[in-house]
This record gives C-alpha cells, sequence and structure tokens, in this order.
C-alpha cells in the first residue's frame, strides 16, 4: 500500500500517446481510473508510473521515496498487462508462481511456501483446480484473473492494470468488475487502471482521472465528473455528450428552430452547445417548436434512446426512461417536436 | 475461416486445379519419385555396393561434420539476430535485419569466392593459418564455413516475424516480476519458442546438408578428403557412375522429405498453440 505522487512529468512532449507536463497524486489505498481517448496518453503514464518506461523528465513518487530510477519490480508494483501476456509454456500455478521463483536465492521462500502462496491466491481467484492447465485452455475472463494472480503473488504495493477487460464480452466484464471492486475492498492495495471506457472508470474507481493530448483534463470522484466537469473537453467526453455550435441572438441561442436560453452571452457571438441524451425531451409535434421525423427509435432496457432529425438542424438522441406511456409509443418516421431541458453552453 | 472463401467449385474451378496438380506432378512429384526408382533400378546389390565405399562415407562423414558444426552456430547467432532485431532499441537493429537478407541475396558461388578473398591460401589471414597447420582452404573448416554462411540467417529469419507477431508483452511481464533480463531470456523467451526453434533448426540442417556452390568453390574437391555428398553426386554423375549418384541422391532426398514432414508437425503445433493464445488483442 502506497500513495503515488507524480510530478510533472514529460514524455514525447506534443506527440500522440506522450504526456505534456503531468502531475498527480493517489491516495494511499484508493482505486483510480485513468480514462481517455486512444492516443491521450493514459497507458503511457501508467507505464512511466510502473517503471515499465523512463519519462523524459519529471519524477514519480511512492509515499515519500522517490522512484523514478528504479525498474518496476524494485518499486514493488504489479502490472497487468493489455492482452493478459501470460507465459504460454508455462501452467497456470507456474505463471502465478513465477515472480516467487525468479527472485534471488536468499529472498526466494521456500517450495513448500510457493506452493501453499499460490494455492491461495488460485483460491482467491476462483480457480483452485485450474493449476496444471495451459494458458490456451482457458477463457478470456480465467486469463484475465491469472494475470492479476500472478502480479499479486509478489506481494506488490501498488496495482497497475492496463485496460484489463478490454477483451472480453460485456457480461464476463461486468463480472471481473464487480469481482476486482471486492478484491480491492479485501486487499485495500492502491490500484491504477486504464480505461477508454468511461462507464467502466465511473461504475468502478473512487477516482476518475481523464487525459486527453498528454494532459489531465479532470481529477476527481466519478460524481464530480459526471456534475461538474472540469473541463471542456471532460464535459463532451462524458455521457454520449452531443455538441452543436451556433450562434446566440438576444439571449437565446438558435439551433436550427431549437432554443435555448443564454442571457450570459452577447447577441451575434457564437457559442457551443453540449446536451446529454437524458437532457432533451420529445413530444407530440406542434406548431412553432423545433419540429422533426424519427428515423430511428431503440429499445434498451431501462431506456428508450430515440433519434430525431431536426428540421433544418442536426439529428439529437434522446434518451427516455422506460415505461411511461410516452417512450413507449415513439416510432420510427413519427413526427415530434424536441425540446432541450438543460443543457450547458459555452461561448465559441 | 473458411466459410466465406468456401465455394461449391465449379468447372473453371477444376479446371486450374487440374492444372495446377499437373505442374507439381511433372516437376516435382515423377522426379523425386524417379530418383528412387532409378536409384534401386538395378536391384540392391549395387545400392549397398554404393554405401560400401570409401568415398561415400568420407563424404556422409564430411557432410555430416558440416551440419554439426554449422548448425548449432547458425541456431545461437539466429536467436541472438532476432532478439537484437525484435527486442532491442538499438540504432543498428534495422540495419542487421537488412544485412540477413544478404546470405539469401547472394548466389551460393559468389559466398564460395568471397571466402576465399578472405582466407584463401594467398591472403594474409589464410596464410598465416595455413602456416600453423590450420589451413582453411581445400580442408573441412573451409567447407564448415561455406556451409555456415549461406545457412547464416535461416534461423534468424524464421523466427524474427513470430517473435515480431508475438511482441515482447511476456518479457515486460517476466521483468516486472523481478526477473533479470537473463531469466526472462532463459525461462520465457527460450522456451516459448521451442517449437518454432525446432522448425527452423530442421531448415537449418537441410539447407547445410544439401549446400553445393559454395562448398564445391572452397572444397578444392578432392575424393575421398573434401567431397560432401553433394559434391560427390556431382562427381560420380560426371563418371558416368548413374546408380551411385541416384543412391546418394535418393539419400539426400529421403533426408530434405523427413526434414520437411517434421517442419509440417511442428508448424501445424504451432498454429494449435498460437492460434489459442490471441497474438494481439
Amino acid at each position: 500500500m502506497s500513495s503515488i505522487e507524480a510530478q510533472n512529468l514529460v514524455k514525447g512532449w506534443g506527440r500522440a500517446k506522450g504526456l505534456n507536463d503531468v502531475s498527480l497524486r493517489i491516495q494511499d489505498g484508493a482505486l483510480v481510473a485513468l480514462l481517455g481517448p486512444s492516443g491521450s496518453g493514459k497507458t503511457t503514464l501508467l507505464r512511466i508510473l510502473g517503471g515499465l518506461d523512463a519519462a523524459d523528465s519529471g519524477r514519480v513518487i511512492f509515499d515519500s521515496e522517490e522512484v523514478t530510477g528504479l525498474a518496476s519490480a524494485e518499486r514493488g508494483v504489479g502490472f497487468v498487462f493489455q492482452s493478459y501476456a501470460l507465459f504460454r509454456h508455462l501452467s497456470v500455478f507456474e505463471n502465478v508462481a513465477f515472480g516467487l521463483r525468479v527472485k534471488p536465492r536468499r529472498e526466494r521462500p521456500s517450495e513448500s511456501l510457493i506452493r501453499s502462496r499460490v494455492t491461495e491466491l488460485l483460491a482467491r481467484i476462483g480457480l483452485p483446480d485450474h493449476g496444471e492447465r495451459l494458458p490456451h485452455q482457458l477463457s478470456g475472463g480465467q486469463k484475465q484473473r491469472v494475470a492479476l494472480a500472478r502480479a499479486l503473488a509478489v506481494e506488490p504495493r501498488i496495482l497497475l492494470l492496463d485496460e484489463p477487460f478490454g477483451a472480453l464480452d460485456a457480461k464476463v466484464r461486468a463480472e471481473l468488475r464487480r469481482w476486482l471492486r471486492e478484491l480491492h475492498h479485501d486487499l485495500g492495495l492502491t490500484t491504477i487502471l486504464v480505461t477508454h471506457d468511461q462507464e467502466e472508470a465511473i461504475e468502478l474507481a473512487d477516482e476518475v482521472v481523464v487525459l486527453n493530448h498528454g494532459r489531465i483534463e479532470h481529477q476527481g470522484s466519478p460524481r464530480s465528473l459526471v456534475d461538474a466537469p472540469a473541463s471542456a473537453f471532460a464535459r463532451e467526453f462524458i455521457g454520449d455528450a452531443q455538441v452543436f455550435d451556433g450562434l446566440v441572438d438576444g439571449g437565446v441561442f438558435h439551433l436550427g428552430k431549437l432554443r435555448v436560453a443564454a442571457l450570459a452571452h452577447a447577441s451575434g457571438t457564437k457559442a457551443r452547445l453540449v446536451v446529454r441524451p437524458h437532457e432533451l425531451r420529445v413530444a407530440a409535434a406542434c406548431g412553432d417548436t423545433a419540429n422533426g421525423t424519427i428515423p430511428h427509435v431503440a429499445f434498451l432496457p431501462a431506456r428508450a434512446k430515440v433519434t430525431v432529425a431536426v428540421d433544418d438542424g442536426p439529428s439529437v438522441v434522446v434518451a427516455l426512461a422506460r415505461g411511461s406511456d410516452e417512450s413507449e409509443h415513439f416510432a420510427k418516421d413519427q413526427r415530434v417536436a424536441v425540446d432541450v431541458v438543460q443543457a450547458f453552453l459555452q461561448a465559441g | 475461416m473458411h466459410t466465406l472463401a468456401r465455394r461449391r467449385p465449379n468447372g473453371a474451378a477444376w479446371a486450374i486445379v487440374s492444372v495446377a496438380v499437373a505442374i507439381v506432378a511433372t516437376l516435382v512429384a515423377v522426379p523425386v519419385g524417379a530418383v528412387f526408382v532409378y536409384a534401386f533400378s538395378r536391384g540392391f546389390d549395387p545400392v549397398l555396393r554404393t554405401l560400401a565405399r570409401a568415398d561415400v562415407h568420407s563424404a556422409m562423414g564430411l557432410s555430416a561434420l558440416a551440419a554439426a558444426v554449422s548448425v548449432p552456430f547458425v541456431t545461437v547467432f539466429g536467436v541472438a539476430a532476432a532478439w537484437v532485431v525484435t527486442r532491442t532499441e538499438l540504432p543498428s537493429r534495422r540495419a542487421l535485419a537488412a544485412i540477413l537478407n544478404v546470405p539469401f541475396a547472394i548466389p551460393p558461388v559468389v559466398a564460395g569466392l568471397l571466402l576465399v578473398l578472405v582466407v584463401g591460401p594467398h591472403t594474409p589471414l589464410g596464410y598465416w593459418l595455413a602456416a600453423r597447420g590450420f589451413p582453411v582452404l581445400f580442408a573441412a573448416p573451409g567447407i564448415i564455413l561455406a556451409t555456415s554462411l549461406v545457412s547464416l540467417s535461416v534461423v534468424a529469419k524464421d523466427l524474427i516475424p513470430l517473435m515480431e507477431a508475438l511482441g515482447p508483452a511476456e518479457e515486460l511481464a517476466a521483468r516486472s516480476l523481478g526477473a533479470t533480463p537473463f531469466q526472462a531470456f532463459v525461462r520465457v523467451t527460450l522456451p516459448g519458442l521451442s517449437l518454432p526453434l525446432l522448425h527452423a533448426t530442421v531448415g537449418a540442417l537441410a539447407r547445410a546438408l544439401g549446400e553445393f556452390g559454395s562448398v564445391s568453390v572452397v572444397s578444392g574437391r578432392i575424393r575421398g578428403e573434401t567431397m560432401t555428398v553433394p559434391l560427390l553426386i556431382e562427381a560420380l554423375y560426371g563418371e558416368y557412375d548413374q546408380t551411385g549418384a541416384f543412391v546418394l541422391a535418393a539419400l539426400l532426398a529421403l533426408v530434405a522429405i523427413a526434414s520437411l514432414a517434421v517442419k509440417k508437425a511442428v508448424e501445424a503445433a504451432v498454429a494449435r498453440t498460437v492460434n489459442a493464445e490471441e497474438v494481439s488483442p
């Protein structure tokens, strides 16, 4: 268990996947998600924190000890790789035992200690009878858990996971997410995971760090990210945000016939509307509103997603809670009116 | 995988397949079969007599020696070169990858002549070695050198695409678990490559046993002393000893077919593990 601090990390300034002066502090025992689009530098940051990659400049500090120059094993970092990186020629048991077996002789536990430690870990990941299997005989979710057990075997101070659930199907992802959450709760190990899936970050983490172009755009609780994003990028990145540019005239933002109050904006200025699907409303079409046609409706378990092509305007997606009468009767080709209930307007 | 490409064969498909089979049969199957038929055309006695000759034994011994030295050498070199090219950031690794094509690209005869230029009796190095009772040209060392030179990149060329596809993730994982670079190489890289390495080694062996052009230049062709099996085959053929030539040719063909079978078996085994392992996400 350790707190982590990154100071002014720079790697490949300005380039894709680089870091442009990133500073970060992570509390002891936290579960943090690094979230961002591909090329944002989130994996680079993880690798530098883990000692798999060196920064061009800047420092990494665990607790109050500088570890910038240390290799990952010396930092006490457990790393779980994106495509598992299990040793193909070794059994599950030997994969998990690997970190113990390569220790220098005087630090290496006895064979019986290794056996009991690995057996305990295999039980913990729910694969007590899979010790003799080879990696290619496991499912994706099982491989991921073996990779995690392998990283935990050497009792790291910090656990780093690179897109841990990236290659798995949705159901297994949800299961593993819950499992990882419980594991973190039991072990209390400071954990950082990289993901491009905002739902995963928001559901799993205590704290979310949003990166874009090698810079931190937001750092805070998942709720703060959803309710009060710290930057325009974070706002537009989160929650299926729809972004529209338009003009303000007489305190009203115009997007075709779609109108939003814009009292704080001067007439004739450009503005940008950021609106999420649930912040819009659809109703029966009538006279002077923004009317449009529905090209597509998707009925999900909890919500209906209605796409509306506004006349002389953009296509917008509206989300409605299922169950209400109105959400159930929308259909393709129907004429409806759209209306913005709540949105964020920023000066363009 | 097959569902898209598989269609009910029509007339054109049958025609193309028939032509292909006919070409392969006339150019490969029939001649290879003929070698065996010809070798045994006069019964077993001439075959046994050929196999009992002293110059044949000498040639087999020399071929075996050349293979026994060159195959381990090019295997070690190949693993090292493939590792440098695919697992290091050395600035020279691209150059090395390019140079590895040279032994494939230059004709074997030219490779033999190059050796004459470097270690021939009239060069300082060759003279110095010969003066100390260690002649390189027209002797076993030259033949071993020539064999090694022409098969130098066989193993590296086999391993590089595979190691490239596998990526460094396993080694990185080993390092992050506290393995030293040496431990990562010995416990992860090498064992992970055991089947591909067998495949590559068999290829190098086949190449070493069949090498003609370069060895022909450096051997001096002294019957019973510096002739390998391929050289002796040519010599026997030139002397109208058809049976002798074809018996040895059949022997070489047999070794080649056996090594091909081993390679195919290994390829199938590699495909099984690699496919199940999804090399890239």
